[in-house]
């Protein structure tokens, strides 16, 4: 059984504390994943905390033989989607969260030039990333940054696994002509 | 394998996507082919590129405030269901409050009734509504035991009720309360006034009960309110046997309404006010 569904059994069996370890572990890396779709960051907390709150809801639904983390990421899509749909200005939202999280980034750098070479990395990185569907981006996301198989890819959000697979194919690809074109890598 | 095949299972291949034969396979196309390799450290650098994306840390205190939406917005009313922590102070609360309402709920009784019973059967029934009145409260702090302990405290109270009313002189004392209350049959102003009174009874402790539990910030969920309001309902019934369950029947379902409407808004205001209140805090 996988550790963290071994968890999760626990807290199916009542286990307060059993669910406090995993809002522990897996706060960093959701927090991640609504600040690269999000962008704000306050937003991307609520969003945090409205995830577990539905995984601690629907705690019953989960099945202890499967994986914990595509379960995870699953409930973390809707609660994306349905803050898609109130906020229907995203688009708007990211461009301000660039700056946002930009700065903060930057405060963590210690050498000045590196500071700014790196900030602007990541923004060119992140508006390249914009350029993809939202589709596209979040299978790479969860592919990318949170080591999500292809198969658990397939079973949070629904899709076959061929889906994800070529999704994943055609946004590494556009995002090489889109870094290149932005000089981040070479021609 | 041509370089073509070869070249699209690249992005697999660095993803560790592959079965174990076609890994193999690639690797071993990759030592003799110069143009697969240099497809493949293009396609490093873009995903090298990618890791540069990192998100810092989350603000300190993000567990905590998770964990304490989770204990105000879902536990407090699963928690009716069993589960839920104890707040040291919420018992003694519950009690407090449950014996004030006994004390000026059997003060009322006494004074409107003529007193037929001993003092030993005073005291003991006014122990009997603090103890119902203090599930009451419990259900409706709803931070407490689970609903499975709640019903025994009520059933048990209700049980004794009954075993106890020869020696307590309740049917004297409900006759009573029945005969002056009986009156407002046909009344409309009285009906009126027993429907306002039986909301109050049941909309302010809740009001009460929630303003004071509900003090984490977030979103209010009416369905909260109701949950505890109807457990509280559930448990107000013994209650509303004791003081005067042999009322005329129009003028008891006056009441009852009265007190289904309190249940229905107290709960949710008392959880909005208490939202209203920790979002301005």
């Amino acid at each position: 059984m996988d550790a963290d569904a071994h968890v999760m059994a626990q807290v199916q069996g009542g286990e307060l504390e059993a669910f406090e370890r995993l809002v522990k572990q897996y706060q960093g890396p959701l927090y991640a994943f609504f600040v690269r779709l999000v962008g704000r960051t306050a937003d991307a907390e609520d969003l945090v905390q409205e995830t577990f709150l539905r995984v601690y809801k629907a705690r019953e639904t989960f099945d202890p033989l499967r994986a914990f983390a595509p379960w995870l990421y699953g409930i973390a899509t809707h609660v994306l989607g349905d803050y898609g749909r109130r906020q229907e200005r995203v688009r708007a939202t990211m461009a301000r969260a660039v700056e946002e999280l930009t700065a903060s980034e930057a405060m963590e750098v210690s050498d000045v030039g590196d500071q700014a070479a790196r900030r602007d990395v990541i923004r060119h990185v992140r508006d390249s990333m914009q350029q993809l569907p939202e589709d596209h981006r979040l299978v790479l996301i969860l592919r990318h940054y949170h080591g999500l198989r292809y198969e658990d890819i397939a079973q949070a959000l629904g899709l076959s696994v061929g889906t994800v697979k070529s999704r994943i194919h055609y946004a590494l690809a556009k995002l090489r002509v889109e870094l290149r074109r932005r000089g981040l890598l070479e021609a | 394998m041509d370089c073509q095949a070869i070249r699209e299972q690249l992005i697999d291949y660095l993803y560790r996507e592959l079965p174990p034969e076609e890994w193999v396979r690639i690797e071993e196309h990759l030592l003799g082919c110069r143009e697969c390799q240099q497809e493949l450290v293009a396609l490093q650098r873009v995903t090298a590129t990618l890791d540069q994306w990192q998100v810092p840390e989350p603000t300190r205190g993000l567990v905590e405030r998770t964990l304490a939406r989770l204990r105000a917005e879902v536990i407090g009313v699963s928690s009716l269901g069993g589960g839920a922590e104890v707040s040291p102070a919420t018992p003694f609360l519950a009690l407090a409050l449950g014996g004030l309402a006994a004390g000026a709920s059997l003060g009322l009784t006494a004074h409107l009734t003529p007193h037929q019973g001993t003092s030993l059967a005073l005291a003991a029934l006014g122990i009997l509504w603090a103890v119902l009145y203090g599930g009451m409260f419990l259900a409706a702090l709803g931070s407490w035991a689970p609903v499975k302990h709640l019903a025994s405290v009520a059933l048990l109270a209700g049980g004794l009720a009954i075993l106890l009313t020869p020696v307590l002189s309740i049917p004297e004392v409900v006759e009573a309360c029945s005969a002056l209350l009986g009156r407002a049959k046909g009344s409309v102003v009285l009906n009126v006034l027993l429907f306002v009174v039986g909301g109050l009874y049941t909309a302010v402790p809740l009001l009460v009960a929630h303003r004071i539990r509900g003090q984490q910030p977030g979103p209010v969920f009416p369905s909260q309110g109701l949950a505890s309001g109807l457990l509280y309902l559930v448990l107000v019934a013994p209650v509303f046997y004791l003081q005067c369950a042999a009322l005329a029947l129009g003028v008891g379902a006056t009441w009852m309404a009265g007190a289904i409407v309190g249940v229905l808004a107290g709960g949710p205001a008392g959880l909005w006010l208490a939202g209203h209140r920790a979002a301005h805090a």
